[in-house]
């Protein structure tokens, strides 16, 4: 009995073993926390990629008009991509104007109506931009 | 160089660094594999996207407004009511060409057909219905000439109880169909008597009784033996066998042999005893006896004093015989036991004594028990006290089966030409079965044997009243020691005559009659009927028995349409109120029964010298592609040349809420006067309430008349009839150029004060062209321009 006694405590006493072990646990842990974070940001990162690589609108018809009493231009916005797009700024004649959220599904399509005041006859640069920064645009010449 | 590897190895599987190596390269792959899922596969996909929109190209290549539909024209042939068809077919009506159908007018005419029927002669329905005769198309209306009459109930005319059983009478009254009435044998039962006996024989030598007189076949032989000792057994006799014993006194010792007799035996029988007692044989025929199980209830008593007491004997069955065996061993008379109850025990035959080996008696008692019971009790008192002992038993009668059952029919119409007795047979037993008739006072066999299936007999000399009654008779009848049984499905009289006749009657709206037509179509069951078909002449107050009204043919089982026309005084066929009867009558002299089925009976009238024409047929809007909500009416066009101008003519539209044609809500009522050697073509619109007259899968049935005043034969050429839909839509024709197929997802239609978009649902093959009609998209007044938009997210104008 005195002999198993003063054997366990000779191995919990042993101090040569700790270094090694630590070393190595401290470099598995740092390694996998390094590359978690690494991942986690090329997930992120990547992610975003593929939403703006796979916006695709288009415009459908553009309307110059003031049926509701006020001129405005109605712009039929359709989603052909594969995310859901929402409308940030339609830029006419390159300066910003300020259009209701629009936001569509995959496949959806609708009405982006903005208050302008058009000339009869006047070529207008029309410039739709999604939340992503995709453009869908051109000239467009009111009747 | 393999050295160098293995050494590089261990180096590596030594160094701890590796661990940190591999995962670092594990979640350098897994990095890896998301940015070529998310980043590169997904920039394929959408490069791909981007190619197949490029390479899509679709135009329109024209844009119209429609008003019409195109021409829905008839499928199929044209119904004619009035006319005839003289050339061409419905598919030369279907386009202004130089191919047409020629049409004839004809006298108008009108079909009847029977309404109700009369059976004629005893002639009984089979099957069918009165409009089954409305078509020539194989579905018949059926009679036959007989009646089968199953049997009614069971009897008791000749006042013999029945013997034997039915298994389930009901089965007798249907059939043949595999459900029997099973016949079965009764067992009856004759008195067990006691017949003789043979002379006894006393000996202290080897005894030699003498067989009994008056021994028939099958009687029973009982051998009894004493010996007056306990020491010497007799050896079982030949032909023997030993029934009861040895039963003993203390003194002596009894046995009873029994044989069924051959009715050869004669002489005596030595038995074979040692010793030197007293020995004694006696023989004893009974009969009646069951020739196995023939006793029961077997019993022994014995004493010493005076009275000898026999122990009771049971019965369990009818006509038994109770047998008591007594010995005795010394040589007292013994009587009659006295003072038993449920029997009489009396002295057979005498006793029979013998003073040899110090004396001995045999002596046999008997009781009739013609039922079941039990004797007991009882007792004889002899002279002096002396060891004795009693058998007792019952021999049980042999039992004789019989069959003896009455069945019988009532109410039954019995003034038949044919009258037969048919009853189907299933298994039958070995003894055959007979079936006797009741006359009144007796019965008379008129089947000496059933056998399995049909067992047909004529009963005209015995069927001379309602009521009819046979028996089943077993053919043996007496010494029948085994139970027959016998299957009958069914039995009944086939009752009827020679021939079928059924009077059809129906209206006919005659008016103006000049022609009249008449038409049967029918079969028989069996060759070579002589049939008859009758008119009713109303005028001469009978069936006609020649000419008009009157055919005659031999039919068989082949169906044959006969008609006849009749252009002379027709109307005498014809009632004031328009009815009219039609008589058939099949004949043929056999004992089968047959049956007439007829397919169609019609009489078609022709009502008066103006020829008409009536034609009509079906047309059928594609309603998916037109749907009811967006047409404003329909349009009907016929394109037609007459051989004669001397009327008008109308088109007229199927109401399917009022059943009937019509021509409400036409632009154009008036008809149509042709031109005559001309195509004339004539057209009506329906604008107001157009709707009644398109079915619910876009049916509309067109009729075409004449205005039912020519005198004259016209023939009518038709070259086009359609139907078209009044709309307000367009038509865009449009060309897929590109090398993928084009999903069309929406139309819009644009004109300076409106861009209204539709929704599409339309595709194009890669290379194709096609059209495309949106009956729901009203073009604006003016011009308009119309746009295409593909799923792809390509457009094009026109």
């Amino acid at each position: 009995m005195g002999v198993d006694k003063w054997r366990l405590l000779k191995f919990f006493m042993d101090k040569r073993a700790i270094t090694p072990v630590l070393s190595n646990l401290l470099l598995m842990v740092v390694a996998v926390a390094a590359m978690s974070i690494a991942a986690a940001t090329t997930y992120v990162i990547t992610t975003n990629l593929r939403e703006i690589m796979g916006e695709r609108l288009i415009i459908e018809d553009v309307w110059f008009n003031n049926v509701s009493g006020t001129s405005q231009i109605s712009i039929y916005i359709r989603n052909v991509g594969k995310v859901p797009i929402r409308i940030s700024t339609v830029y006419i004649n390159h300066t910003r104007y300020p259009s209701p959220t629009l936001e569509l599904e995959l496949g959806d399509h609708g009405w982006l109506n903005i208050t302008y005041s058009w000339a009869s006859n006047g070529l207008y640069h029309l410039d739709v931009v999604t939340m992503r920064g995709t453009h869908a645009g051109g000239y467009y010449k009111a009747p | 160089m393999l050295e160098a590897i293995i050494r590089r190895l261990k180096r590596l599987n030594c160094n701890k660094r590796g661990v940190s190596n591999v995962l670092v390269v594990m979640l350098s792959l897994i990095l890896i594999t998301v940015i070529v899922a998310n980043v590169v596969l997904w920039n394929y996909q959408m490069n791909q996207l981007d190619i197949e929109r490029m390479h899509e190209s679709v135009s329109i290549t024209n844009a119209d407004r429609i008003t019409r539909s195109q021409w829905f024209t008839a499928q199929k042939e044209f119904s004619i009511t009035t006319g005839t068809n003289v050339s061409g077919s419905h598919a030369a009506t279907t386009s202004i060409d130089s191919s047409y159908e020629t049409f004839r007018e004809e006298p108008p005419s009108v079909c009847s057909y029977p309404s109700s029927y009369n059976l004629l002669g005893g002639t009984r329905y089979v099957s069918g219905l009165l409009t089954d005769l409305q078509s020539n198309d194989s579905v018949y209306m059926s009679f036959r000439n007989v009646d089968e009459d199953f049997v009614d109930q069971q009897s008791d005319v000749d006042g013999v109880q029945d013997i034997g059983t039915h298994g389930n009478f009901d089965s007798l009254k249907a059939g043949p169909d595999g459900n029997f009435d099973t016949l079965t044998e009764g067992a009856t039962y004759n008195q067990v008597t006691f017949v003789s006996a043979g002379a006894g024989s006393g000996t202290t030598a080897n005894p030699t009784p003498s067989y009994p007189t008056e021994l028939q076949a099958g009687d029973l032989i009982l051998l009894q033996v004493t010996v007056r000792d306990t020491t010497n057994t007799p050896t079982t006799p030949t032909g023997f066998t030993l029934l009861y014993g040895p039963d003993s006194t203390g003194t002596g010792r009894q046995w009873i042999y029994y044989k069924f007799a051959d009715g050869s035996e004669s002489g005596t029988l030595t038995i074979t005893i040692g010793g030197t007692s007293c020995k004694i044989a006696r023989m004893y025929a009974f009969r009646n006896v069951a020739p196995s199980n023939f006793i029961e209830s077997g019993g022994f008593a014995s004493g010493l004093t005076a009275t000898i007491s026999p122990p009771p004997v049971t019965t369990t069955g009818v006509s038994e015989l109770a047998v008591a065996f007594v010995f005795v061993n010394d040589d007292n008379a013994v009587g009659s036991f006295a003072g038993e109850t449920g029997g009489d025990w009396v002295e057979a035959v005498a006793e029979f004594t013998t003073t040899a080996g110090f004396d001995g008696c045999v002596q046999l008692q008997t009781a009739t028990m013609a039922n079941a019971g039990t004797i007991s009790g009882g007792s004889y008192t002899m002279s002096a006290a002396d060891p004795w002992g009693v058998r007792v038993f019952a021999l049980k009668p042999k039992p004789n089966h019989q069959l003896d059952i009455e069945v019988q029919w009532v109410n039954i119409n019995y003034e038949q030409q044919n009258e037969h007795l048919c009853i189907y047979a299933g298994a039958l037993s070995s003894e055959g079965l007979h079936v006797d008739v009741w006359t009144g006072s007796s019965w008379t066999t008129v089947i000496a044997g059933l056998s399995p299936g049909w067992n047909n007999v004529s009963l005209s000399s015995y069927l001379t009243s309602s009521t009819f009654t046979i028996r089943f008779k077993g053919a043996v009848e007496t010494g029948d020691t085994s139970q027959s049984s016998w299957q009958i499905d069914c039995a009944l009289l086939r009752l009827g005559n020679n021939y079928i006749q059924v009077e059809f009657t129906g209206t006919l709206e005659a008016r103006n009659l000049t022609r009249l037509i008449w038409a049967v179509d029918c079969s028989f069951t069996t060759d070579l009927v002589n049939a008859t078909f009758q008119l009713y002449d109303y005028q001469a107050g009978e069936y006609s028995t020649g000419g008009d009204g009157y055919m005659t043919a031999t039919i068989g089982t082949s169906d044959v349409t006969l008609n006849q026309t009749i252009t002379t005084n027709p109307t005498r066929f014809i009632d004031a109120n328009g009815n009219w009867k039609m008589k058939i009558t099949g004949t043929k002299a056999t004992a089968t029964p047959f049956i007439l089925k007829v397919d169609w009976i019609e009489l078609e009238a022709t009502l008066s010298n103006i020829y008409r024409l009536e034609i009509s047929n079906s047309f059928t809007i594609d309603l998916s592609t037109y749907p009811l909500n967006y047409l404003y009416g329909v349009e009907i066009m016929v394109r037609y040349n007459v051989s004669e101008a001397a009327e008008r003519w109308f088109i007229k539209a199927y109401d399917w809420a009022s059943e009937s044609f019509s021509d409400a809500g036409f632009n154009n009522t008036s008809g149509n006067m042709p031109t005559l050697g001309e195509w004339n073509n004539y057209a009506v619109s329906i604008n107001e309430n157009w709707t009644r007259y398109i079915g619910s899968d876009g049916t509309i049935r067109i009729l075409f008349c004449d205005e039912g005043v020519g005198e004259n034969q016209t023939l009518v050429h038709v070259d086009f009839i359609g139907v078209r839909v009044i709309l307000n839509g367009i038509r865009l024709d449009i060309k897929n150029s590109g090398a993928v197929t084009a999903h069309i997802v929406s139309v819009w239609i644009i004109n300076a004060t409106h861009h209204m978009r539709y929704n599409a649902d339309f595709f194009i093959n890669p290379g194709e062209a096609a059209v495309y009609i949106r009956v729901d998209i009203p073009p604006p007044a003016g011009n308009f321009t119309v746009k295409v938009v593909t799923e792809r997210g390509n457009m094009d104008y026109f």
